[in-house]
């Protein structure tokens, strides 16, 4: 695998990259830690006048920055809330991300927020109100959207469409990049049994700008995208899969609950870079998957900083 | 649409009936039958799997359970985030349910997660079991619930909010030497990250001490007063007698400290005390209680 990838869409490859949080905001100012670049939350930055509005921009003078949102609800029976859309821009106008990306989700409806990621009844006419609303985005925001394929753990008796294609069909219409999160792929294949690979392989290579990775929870009757571990081996297996099928792109590993120190956090994205660009098998262990916890885990989640991390 | 042989639900019709099964305290089995999922699809418990497929290995019910229950679990770990010493206080159990409640009076309506709880200190008040009775004949336990929840919540509006960062704010030292007489001419700006509290409970020490992992027990009621203020980017506390809280109160830009003093109850007036006054004041500065002087 040799070569620099070209740019996909006119978006750049940054390499390899880590999600910035909150217990590694001083780490990373002081370490400078030779990260390729780094992706953040867009709602945890993008009201602050506080701190981690300063580390953002403090981040971005020295590293690539990927602006990563989860309440765009661009799949929401909803009006698109322009008041989030415009401050998303200021956001974006400020720190001039690679690029802006959020989910293939509904996050609520009748003017809640969930805070979760829900998915979308695959239908035409589902499929038709995302990509009119992809247009409108794009149009507000002046560049391009990403966005991710989400894990899942409900398919509605309505669906007329593999998530694949709607997906596919969606980046095409809407003429939006993807982010092909990996490890979602993943969790929601063995959710709900189908071929991961075949997944990848319908995904349009084309338009994938960036993969995410991560580590999930596995509860013996379903899989949770927890964002809680490393990497399992099935999924460093598929993401060489996929890195190889579309010719490189961005790399992220996403860690979000139980979070470790930096150094172990850059350690797994570097796995990343040791699989994308060696020719060799990823070694995979039998017992790599068991079950760690009951069916209790909760759906990944960014919660607030501890009132602790914010007093003097 | 209630025909439940019809698989042709609308996506928004099925958004809205989701939403209702997932967010219903009671869970899934209570959730389909609510007012609210009922409007949009008319299916029980035993008609789940007429909107949403099972799988390999679970139904429809278990598989929508997988939202039902991070939904809560997730708002209450940020409520956990955001107030520690109010869990401290109340423990797990009945912390979570003051935060359920709240939820269902209030459901998260912004995108963003920190505006999540930003009423749960009015909630609070509003709730509290005597709330009808006239104020003197209320408990004090609640009391020292809402300080706590109205503290917890500035700490982080506070933390977040606009603050002095990249201003060039005045030095207690530039004032030390001032003439009494244009020191007295002075209009104080306060930094718009200020809060200034008076309490029924020594709510700040009590967070203190949770947040040193001390273990604290209730305390007792105990008049307090605190301005919460931002310096380099982190939140602090500054302790306040009466009479600095009545001043400090008095500093609000519009007046004079010769003014503020007149206008503060409970104020030393003589001219001994201008010494102190000043150095309340600088400290105050020092602290970035203040944005500018006029």
């Amino acid at each position: 695998m040799a070569g620099t990838p070209a740019p996909r869409l006119g978006l750049p490859h940054h390499g390899f990259g880590v999600g910035l949080r909150s217990p590694h905001f001083e780490y990373v100012l002081r370490e400078q830690p030779p990260v390729d670049w780094f992706e953040v939350i867009s709602e945890n930055f993008m009201d602050s006048q506080g701190r981690p509005r300063h580390i953002l921009r403090a981040v971005a003078e020295r590293y690539p920055v990927v602006l990563h949102g989860v309440s765009l609800s661009i799949g929401s029976s909803d009006p698109i809330d322009m008041t989030y859309l415009a401050r998303l821009r200021r956001l974006a106008d400020e720190v001039n991300p690679a690029w802006v990306s959020d989910h293939v989700c509904w996050t609520g409806v009748l003017g809640r927020n969930t805070h979760d990621l829900l998915p979308m009844p695959l239908t035409e006419a589902s499929l038709r109100h995302v990509v009119e609303r992809i247009g409108i985005v794009q149009d507000v925001l002046g560049r391009r959207l990403v966005l991710e394929n989400p894990s899942s753990y409900v398919q509605f008796a309505a669906d007329t469409l593999s998530e694949a294609d709607f997906i596919a069909a969606m980046a095409d219409e809407a003429d939006c990049g993807l982010l092909l999160d990996v490890n979602n792929v993943y969790v929601s294949s063995f959710n709900h049994g189908f071929d991961p690979t075949a997944y990848i392989d319908r995904i349009p290579a084309d338009r994938v700008v960036q993969f995410h990775l991560a580590g999930h929870t596995h509860c013996g009757t379903h899989i949770i995208d927890t964002h809680d571990g490393e990497v399992i081996g099935r999924v460093w297996a598929l993401y060489k899969h996929a890195y190889q099928r579309v010719g490189g792109a961005a790399t992220l590993v996403e860690w979000d609950s139980k979070i470790p120190p930096f150094p172990i956090l850059h350690a797994e994205v570097l796995k990343a870079k040791a699989f994308a660009e060696s020719d060799a098998p990823v070694p995979l262990q039998p017992d790599e998957d068991l079950v760690r916890v009951d069916a209790g885990s909760v759906v990944g989640a960014h919660p607030p900083d501890p009132v602790v991390a914010l007093l003097s | 649409m209630s025909g439940s042989s019809d698989r042709e639900f609308e996506f928004d019709r099925l958004q809205r009936w989701m939403q209702a099964v997932i967010t219903h305290p009671g869970g899934v089995s209570h959730g389909v039958h609510s007012p609210a999922a009922q409007r949009e699809v008319a299916v029980d418990a035993h008609g789940i799997e007429m909107v949403v497929a099972p799988s390999a290995t679970l139904t429809g019910a278990e598989r929508l359970a997988i939202y039902s229950r991070s939904y809560y679990a997730r708002l209450i770990e940020c409520f956990r985030a955001t107030f520690p010493a109010l869990l401290h206080a109340l423990g797990d159990d009945l912390f979570s349910r003051f935060a359920v409640a709240f939820l269902q009076a209030h459901p998260p309506n912004s995108y963003t997660l920190s505006e999540l709880s930003a009423a749960f200190p009015e909630h609070l008040a509003a709730t509290r079991p005597d709330a009808a009775a006239p104020t003197d004949a209320r408990e004090s336990w609640p009391d020292f619930l809402v300080d706590l929840a109205t503290l917890e919540r500035a700490v982080r509006e506070v933390y977040d909010g606009p603050g002095l960062e990249g201003d060039t704010a005045p030095t207690g030292a530039s004032l030390d030497a001032m003439p009494w007489p244009a020191f007295a001419a002075l209009r104080l700006v306060p930094s718009p990250a200020l809060r200034l509290f008076r309490f029924r409970y020594a709510v700040h020490e009590y967070l203190t001490a949770v947040l040193a992992d001390t273990a604290p027990e209730l305390p007792e009621p105990h008049v307090s007063f605190v301005a919460v203020v931002r310096r380099r980017f982190r939140v602090q506390f500054v302790s306040l007698t009466r009479e600095q809280f009545g001043l400090a109160e008095a500093l609000d830009g519009s007046r004079t400290v010769a003014d503020a003093i007149a206008a503060a109850p409970d104020m030393p007036d003589a001219p001994a005390d201008r010494d102190a006054v000043r150095a309340w004041v600088t400290s105050w500065i020092d602290a970035g209680v203040f944005q500018s002087t006029r």
